[in-house]
C-alpha cells in the first residue's frame, strides 16, 4: 500500500511536470502561427497595433511572456481571452460543465449500450445476434458524427416532431431531456463500438477459463454465471480505454455541440486556433492537458487496485 | 466599423440564395419596404411557418456571439447588431441607410463644415439611473483615444477628431481632443476636415456614448463581458445573455420612445451550421435564418418566406503587382485576368444569395452627391467580355514576353467551403477562357491576412465591407501608402485624385473625382478586379414584423426616430440626407 | 533436443512381454514396445503463426467478403478515373446537383452519380476521392505503425526511467492542440497529399506506441523473454525477434482500425477547410460539401457516405476477423 501511495504521488508529480512542458511547448508553437490576435480584414494602423499588443503582454520577448504566464496561471490567472476580453477562467467555467454533462452521458451511454451489445455477442457467439450487435456497433464507428448528427437532427428531431405533432427530440439547445438524447446518442455512438467489440473479445476470453467451467459444473445458471462472474473479469480491459475515450469524447464534442447549438467547451478548441486567441489557446490546452493526463492516471489507479496482477510500481531492471 | 465583417461576410457567403431580387441600387430599402408591409397587412401573407410560439418575442438567428459589447473596443458585426439596439447614439440609421437625429435634437454646423455643435435631449436615462449627458460623450471619445482602452477601431476617431492622434499618442491632453461639453446637454464635436458623412458616424458603435461611474465601476477588461456588467441607454435592456447560446433583449419601458421597440422581447440565438438552422426554423424554433445558396431552393419549395438584401459587401481579386515573373505587373494580364471572370453566371449558379455581378469597386448601396448613389453616377467600369479577356491577355503577354504556360499563377483564398468553390469556379473559368491553369491555396482567415500583408500570393480573392456610407471606403485603400494595398500598386494619377478628393468641398467634384479614380484602379489598371456585390438571403416567418435589414444595420427591430422631432436646422451639409 | 530423446529410446531395452494364456493366441498380437520417437511426433503439419492465421482468415466468409469489397475499391481508384469520361474537376455549372443517372447536357453521356453543385460528375470525383483517401490512410497507418512499434518497444521494454520519460513526452505530443500542428504545416510546405500525410502522421502514432508499450510491458516479463535474456540475446535482438512478432496480432488489428481513423480525420479537417487542396476531391470534402445540400440533394450524400460506410465496415469487420485469426487462444 505504502508502496502505491508512493508510486500514485510520483505520477502526480509527472503529470504536474508534463502539463508544465506541455503548456511551454504549445505557447511557443502558438506564438509561430501565422497572424496576430488581432489582425481583422482592414489595416490596423501601427500605432493601434503597438497599443494593443502591450495591452496584452505581446510587446515582451516570448520567453518573458512564457514565465509571466506560468507564474500567473500558477495563482490561477490564465488571462484573458483577446478578442472578447472575458476572462479564460470564466469562458471555462461557463462552458465546461455543458461539455462535461454531455461527455458524461455520451460515455455513460457508449459504456452500458456497449458492454450489453458486446455480451450479447460474446454469449451468442456465431449467431445472428453476435454479428446484429457487432454490425449496429461497426455502423456507429463507420459513419462520420457531422453526417450522423445531422441526420439525426434531421430526421429524429424535425422529421418525427413534425410527423407526430410532438417535439420527443429537441432540434437545438441543451436544457431539458428532450435536448440531451440525440447530441450524447450522437457523440456516443463511435466510442459504443470501441467498448462493445472490446467486451466482446473480453468476454470470449472469460468464457474459456476454469472458474467459469467450475461454475457451470456446480449448476450454475447461465445468467449466474455470466452476471456474477464473467462480466465482472471482462470489464477489466474496457476500464483501460475509458482515458482515450474521454479525449475522445471531449474532443469529438466540437462537431456535436455545432450541429445542435449546444454553448459546450468544444468549439473553443477550434475557434481559439483560428482567431490566434493565444490565452484562450494556452488556456484550453493546460485545461484539456490536465483532463487527459489525470484521466490516464485516474485509470492506471484504478486498474491496479482492482487487479492485483497488474503491478503499479512497474520493476526496475 | 465593419472590420470583423469581412470574415462574417465569409461565412455569409457560405450560405444564401437570390430571387433575383435585389441588385438594383434601392435593394437596401427593399426589405424596410417589406417589412412595412408585413406590418400593415398583418394576416395576409400567412404561409406554413407562423413562427415561434411565445407572444410578443422574436427569436432570430445570430450565427456567432458577439465579440465585445464595450462600445469603445467593438468591432464586430453581431456585436453592432446587439449595441443598435440596447445603445442609443447622436444620430441613427432609419431603414433605407440614412442617418436620423436620436439623441441631438438639434444639431448646428459650423461653416467650415468641421464643427457640429449639438443640443442633446434630456429625458434619455441610463440604465443605473444616470441621465445621459454630453460628458459620456466626451468620456466615451477620450476613452477611446487613449492607449490603454486598447481599441482596435481608435483610429476611427482618432483620425477624425481634431487633435485625435497627439490624444492618442499622449503628446496632448485628453481635454484637447476635439469634443467638449459646452454644458450637460450641448455636445461639440470637432472634425480635422470637412466629413460628409459625419452624421453616419455619429450613428456607429464607436460614437456611442459611455457612462463613466458604470464603466469604472464595473471595471474597463469586463466590461460588456455578460449581462450584468453592462450599463445601456436604448430601447432595449439585455436581460439574459447565455455565451454562445442566446442572448436576450427586452423592452426598456424607461426609455424615452418606448413604441419605438418591434416587439416586447428579442431573443437571438447562435447556430453556427446552416442546416440546422434550417431545422430549427422549420421546426418553429427561430423566426428568422440566413439562407445557404442552396437552401434558398429548398426554402421557395417549402413555402418560405424569404427576403433578400445587398450588404455592402464588394468582393474582388486583387493582383500582386510586384510579380513580375508571373506578369503581374501588367496591367492588361490583370485585366485579362478579371474580366475573364462570368460574374452572371457566378451569382445565378454558384453564389444563389442575392450578390450581384459586380460594375465597379464601390457597391450599389454607397451613396454619392445629391441625394444620388455613387454607382449611378459613376456608372459601369467592369464587366465580363472572355473575347476582350482573351485578347487583353495575349497582349499583355506579347508586351511582357511571358508565355501563357510559364505563369504558374495561383489564386489565394479563404479556407472556408463556398469561398472554395467560388475558387474552383474561378479557376475552371481560367481555364476555359483564358487556357491556363491556376492553383488554389486555401488558407484559414488568419494565415490568409498574413500572407497577403507579406506579399506572400500572386492573386488573392478578397472581400471588403465599408466603414461608412461614402466611396472613399472603397477608394482610398489602394493608394501607395495605404496599409490595405496588399498588391503594392502604385500609380501616381490615382494617389493624386483621392487626395484631392479628401480635401475637396464641392460634393459634385469630389464625386467626379472619385468615380476618376474607380476606373483607374479597377479597370484601366486593374490593380483589382471587382467581381460581385455580395448579398443575404435570409428566410422570416409570418411573426416578424418591422424588422430592418440592410447593409449597414444586420439586424434593427426598433423604428428610427420620427423626423418631427428634429424641426431644429439640421444642416448636414454635403450628406445625401438632403434629399429626402 | 530430438534428436537425443530419439537415441535414447533407441538404447531402451526391448519390451518383454508376459505369456497369456487365452483365445488369443500369443501370436494374434505383435510387441512393438513404446515408440518414444512417434510419441513426440508433431502430427499436424508444422506450420508458421502467419501460415495459421492465413488459413483461418481463408475460411471466414466475412474475412473474404471485406478483402475482395476493399480490392474492388482499390482498383477502382488506381483504374477508373482514367477511364471515366468525366474528369473529377470538370465544371458544368448550368448542369449542377442532378440526380443519379442523368445523361449530361452536353455530350449526353450518362452521369451514374449525378453531379454536384459545380455541375462536376460525382462518379469521377468519388473515385478519384477513393485514391486520396485511401492512399492518404493507408500511408499514414503504416507511417503511425512504423514510429509506434518503435516508439513503444523501446519504452516498454527498457521500463523504468527511459519509460517515463518517453510515456510524458507522448502525453505532451498528444496533448499540443492538433489544429496548432495541422495549421503550422500548412504554413509551412505546399498544400498537398504530403503535408496532409506528414500532418495526420506527426501526432496519430502515440496510439499506438501505447497500445505496443502496453503489450511489450506484460511480454518482457514471461519465460521465453527470459530465456532469451539469459542466452545473451542483445535488446535489439529480443526487440525484434521475440517482442515484435508477438504483438503483430495487435500491430496489424489496429492498422486496419487506424485507417477509418484517419478518413475521419481527413473529414473533419476538409469540414474545416484544411483538406486537400481543391479541386482535387476527397471522400472527406465530398461529405463536407454533400451534408450542406442533403436535405435537397441527398443522393450526394448517400453515394460518399455509401463509400465511406463500406470502406470503413470492411477494415472494421476485417479488423475483427484478423484479431480473432492471430488469437492464440482460439487456435485450433
Amino acid at each position: 500500500m505504502a508502496n502505491q501511495l508512493r508510486y500514485i504521488l510520483k505520477r502526480i508529480v509527472y503529470s504536474f511536470i508534463t502539463i508544465l512542458v506541455l503548456t511551454s511547448v504549445t505557447f511557443l508553437l502558438m506564438q509561430l502561427l501565422p497572424g496576430d490576435p488581432f489582425t481583422g480584414g482592414r489595416d490596423i494602423p501601427d500605432t493601434v497595433m503597438e497599443a494593443l499588443r502591450a495591452k496584452y503582454g505581446l510587446d515582451k520577448p516570448v520567453l518573458q511572456q512564457l514565465v509571466m504566464y506560468i507564474g500567473n496561471a500558477l495563482h490561477g490567472d490564465f488571462g484573458i481571452s483577446i478578442p472578447d476580453g472575458r476572462e479564460v477562467t470564466d469562458i471555462i467555467r461557463q462552458a465546461f460543465p455543458v461539455s462535461f454533462d454531455l461527455g458524461i452521458r455520451a460515455l455513460l451511454f457508449a459504456f452500458i449500450m456497449g458492454i450489453l451489445l458486446g455480451i450479447v455477442a460474446a454469449v451468442k457467439r456465431g449467431t445472428a445476434w453476435d454479428s446484429g450487435a457487432m454490425f449496429l456497433a461497426l455502423v456507429g464507428v463507420s459513419v462520420p458524427s457531422f453526417i450522423m448528427g445531422a441526420i439525426l437532427q434531421y430526421f429524429l428531431a424535425l422529421k418525427l416532431g413534425q410527423a407526430t405533432g410532438t417535439q420527443v427530440f429537441a432540434i437545438v439547445g441543451w436544457t431539458d431531456w428532450h435536448s440531451k438524447i440525440l447530441p450524447a446518442f450522437a457523440l456516443a455512438f463511435g466510442s459504443m463500438a470501441t467498448v462493445s467489440r472490446l467486451m466482446r473479445t473480453s468476454m470470449l476470453d472469460v468464457m474459456s477459463q476454469d472458474y467459469i467451467k467450475t461454475a457451470k459444473a456446480k449448476g450454475l445458471s447461465q445468467r449466474q454465471i455470466i452476471w456474477r462472474h464473467a462480466v465482472r473479469n471482462a470489464i477489466m480491459p474496457v476500464i483501460t480505454v475509458m482515458g482515450p475515450l474521454v479525449a475522445a469524447v471531449l474532443t469529438g464534442a466540437f462537431v456535436v455541440e455545432n450541429i445542435f447549438a449546444i454553448p459546450g467547451l468544444g468549439k473553443y478548441f477550434v475557434t481559439s486556433v483560428q482567431t490566434n486567441n493565444y490565452t484562450l489557446i494556452a488556456g484550453t490546452t493546460v485545461f484539456y492537458g490536465t483532463f487527459l493526463i489525470l484521466a490516464n492516471l485516474v485509470v492506471d489507479i484504478i486498474y491496479g487496485l482492482i487487479d492485483p496482477r497488474i503491478k503499479l510500481t512497474g520493476r526496475k531492471e | 466599423m465593419k472590420m470583423k465583417k469581412i470574415l462574417a461576410m465569409a461565412l455569409a457567403s457560405a450560405m444564401v440564395l437570390s430571387l433575383g431580387a435585389c441588385g438594383s441600387s434601392d435593394a437596401g430599402s427593399a426589405s424596410g419596404t417589406d417589412s412595412s408591409a408585413a406590418s400593415d397587412g398583418t394576416e395576409t401573407a400567412s404561409t406554413a411557418f407562423p413562427g415561434t410560439a411565445e407572444e410578443d418575442t422574436y427569436v432570430v438567428d445570430l450565427r456567432s456571439e458577439p465579440a465585445e459589447l464595450n462600445s469603445v473596443k467593438t468591432t464586430d458585426v453581431p456585436s453592432g447588431d446587439i449595441l443598435r439596439e440596447i445603445m442609443v447614439g447622436l444620430y441613427k440609421l432609419d431603414e433605407n441607410d440614412k442617418p436620423q437625429p436620436d439623441l441631438a435634437v438639434e444639431t448646428q454646423v459650423s461653416d467650415d463644415g468641421c464643427t457640429y455643435t449639438m443640443k442633446l435631449r434630456e429625458d434619455a436615462k441610463w440604465t443605473n439611473g444616470e441621465p445621459v449627458t454630453a460628458h459620456d460623450f466626451v468620456y466615451s471619445y477620450q476613452t477611446i483615444c487613449s492607449k490603454e482602452a486598447a481599441s482596435s477601431y481608435a483610429f476611427i476617431v482618432y483620425d477624425n477628431l481634431v487633435n485625435g492622434k497627439e490624444v492618442y499618442e499622449g503628446t496632448k491632453d485628453p481635454s484637447e481632443l476635439g469634443v467638449k461639453a459646452i454644458d450637460d446637454y450641448t455636445l461639440e464635436v470637432t472634425f480635422q476636415n470637412p466629413i460628409p458623412y459625419a452624421t453616419h458616424l455619429f450613428s456607429f458603435a464607436s460614437y456611442y456614448p459611455l457612462n463613466q461611474k458604470a464603466y469604472e465601476e464595473i471595471g474597463p477588461d469586463v466590461y460588456g463581458d455578460d449581462a450584468d456588467k453592462l450599463v445601456t441607454n436604448g430601447a432595449y435592456t439585455m436581460s439574459e445573455w447565455v455565451h454562445n447560446d442566446h442572448i436576450t433583449l427586452t423592452k426598456n419601458e424607461d426609455f424615452y420612445d418606448p413604441d419605438r421597440c418591434a416587439a416586447g422581447t428579442i431573443r437571438y440565438t447562435m447556430m453556427n451550421d446552416t442546416n440546422t438552422r434550417m431545422n430549427a426554423f422549420q421546426g418553429g424554433q427561430v423566426d428568422c435564418i440566413n439562407l445557404a445558396a442552396d437552401q434558398i431552393e429548398q426554402a421557395a419549395s417549402l413555402g418560405i418566406k424569404t427576403e433578400s438584401y445587398v450588404d455592402n459587401g464588394n468582393w474582388y481579386i486583387q493582383f500582386n503587382t510586384l510579380k513580375t515573373d508571373k506578369g503581374l505587373d501588367n496591367a492588361n494580364i490583370r485585366r485579362g485576368l478579371g474580366m475573364a471572370i462570368n460574374t452572371q453566371s457566378l451569382c445565378d449558379d454558384i453564389l444563389k444569395d442575392g450578390s450581384v455581378p459586380a460594375t465597379g469597386l464601390v457597391p450599389t448601396t454607397i451613396s454619392g452627391a445629391n441625394g444620388e448613389k455613387f454607382r449611378d453616377a459613376a456608372g459601369d467600369v467592369v464587366n465580363y467580355d472572355p473575347e476582350a479577356a482573351k485578347e487583353a491577355f495575349e497582349k499583355g503577354l506579347q508586351e511582357t514576353g511571358l508565355s501563357a504556360d510559364s505563369l504558374n499563377l495561383s489564386l489565394l483564398c479563404d479556407d472556408l467551403t463556398n469561398a472554395q468553390r467560388t475558387a474552383e469556379f474561378f479557376q475552371a473559368q481560367w481555364k476555359e477562357n483564358l487556357g491556363i491553369d491556376v492553383t488554389i491555396t486555401p488558407q484559414p482567415f488568419k494565415s490568409r491576412l498574413d500572407s497577403m500583408d507579406n506579399g506572400d500570393f500572386d492573386m488573392v480573392f478578397a472581400g471588403w465591407s465599408p466603414d461608412y456610407n461614402d466611396p472613399m471606403t472603397f477608394l482610398d485603400m489602394f493608394t501607395t501608402t495605404n496599409g490595405n494595398n496588399y498588391g503594392k500598386y502604385s500609380s501616381a494619377e490615382y494617389d493624386s485624385l483621392v487626395t484631392s478628393a479628401m480635401s475637396e468641398g464641392d460634393a459634385v467634384a469630389r464625386q467626379d473625382m472619385l468615380a476618376q479614380a474607380e476606373k483607374i484602379v479597377a479597370y484601366d489598371d486593374a490593380a483589382i478586379y471587382p467581381l460581385y456585390f455580395s448579398g443575404v438571403t435570409y428566410a422570416v416567418s409570418d411573426k416578424i414584423q418591422n424588422m430592418t435589414r440592410t447593409g449597414f444595420q444586420e439586424f434593427d427591430f426598433t423604428d428610427a426616430p420620427s423626423s418631427s422631432d428634429n424641426s431644429g436646422e439640421t444642416a448636414e451639409a454635403e450628406t445625401e440626407e438632403a434629399a429626402e | 533436443m530430438a534428436k537425443k530423446k530419439k537415441m535414447q529410446a533407441a538404447q531402451a531395452p526391448k519390451y518383454t512381454p508376459y505369456d497369456v494364456s487365452g483365445k488369443i493366441g500369443g501370436d494374434a498380437f505383435e510387441v512393438i514396445g513404446s515408440d518414444a520417437s512417434s510419441m513426440e511426433a508433431i502430427a499436424r503439419p508444422s506450420i508458421s503463426f502467419m501460415k495459421d492465421a492465413w488459413n483461418r482468415i481463408r475460411k471466414s466468409k466475412v474475412a473474404i467478403v471485406c478483402m475482395t469489397i476493399l480490392a474492388l475499391i482499390i482498383l477502382g481508384a488506381i483504374f477508373l478515373p482514367m477511364i471515366c469520361p468525366f474528369s473529377y474537376e470538370q465544371q458544368n455549372v448550368a448542369f449542377q446537383n442532378k440526380p443519379i443517372m442523368s445523361p449530361d447536357s452536353v455530350t449526353g453521356q450518362m452521369h451514374i452519380f449525378g453531379t454536384d453543385n459545380l455541375g462536376r460528375d460525382v462518379f469521377a470525383r468519388v473515385w478519384y476521392g477513393a485514391r486520396i483517401s485511401l492512399t492518404i490512410a493507408i500511408a499514414v497507418a503504416l507511417i503511425d505503425c512504423f514510429i509506434g512499434v518503435l516508439y513503444g518497444g523501446i519504452s516498454g521494454y527498457f521500463g523504468g526511467a527511459v519509460d517515463t520519460v518517453m510515456m510524458r513526452i507522448l502525453e505532451i505530443i498528444s496533448g499540443i492542440p492538433y489544429l496548432i500542428i495541422v495549421i503550422l504545416l500548412m504554413t509551412v510546405m505546399e498544400r498537398g497529399m504530403g503535408t496532409i500525410i506528414v500532418a495526420y502522421s506527426l501526432t496519430g502514432w502515440t496510439g499506438m506506441a501505447r497500445l505496443v508499450r502496453g503489450q511489450v510491458v506484460s511480454l518482457k516479463e514471461q519465460e521465453f523473454v527470459i530465456a532469451a535474456k539469459s542466452m545473451g540475446a542483445s535488446p535489439a535482438r529480443i526487440i525484434g525477434k521475440h517482442l515484435v512478432p508477438n504483438v503483430l496480432s495487435v500491430i496489424i488489428v489496429n492498422i486496419t482500425l487506424d485507417i477509418p481513423n484517419v478518413i475521419f480525420t481527413e473529414a473533419f479537417l476538409s469540414m474545416l477547410g484544411l483538406g486537400i487542396a481543391p479541386p482535387q476531391s476527397s471522400w472527406g470534402m465530398m461529405a463536407n460539401n454533400a451534408i450542406q445540400v442533403f436535405q435537397m440533394y441527398p443522393t450526394q450524400l448517400i453515394v460518399v457516405a455509401l463509400f465511406i460506410c463500406v470502406t470503413m465496415l470492411s477494415f472494421n469487420l476485417l479488423g475483427d476477423q484478423l484479431r480473432d485469426a492471430f488469437d492464440p487462444k482460439l487456435r485450433r
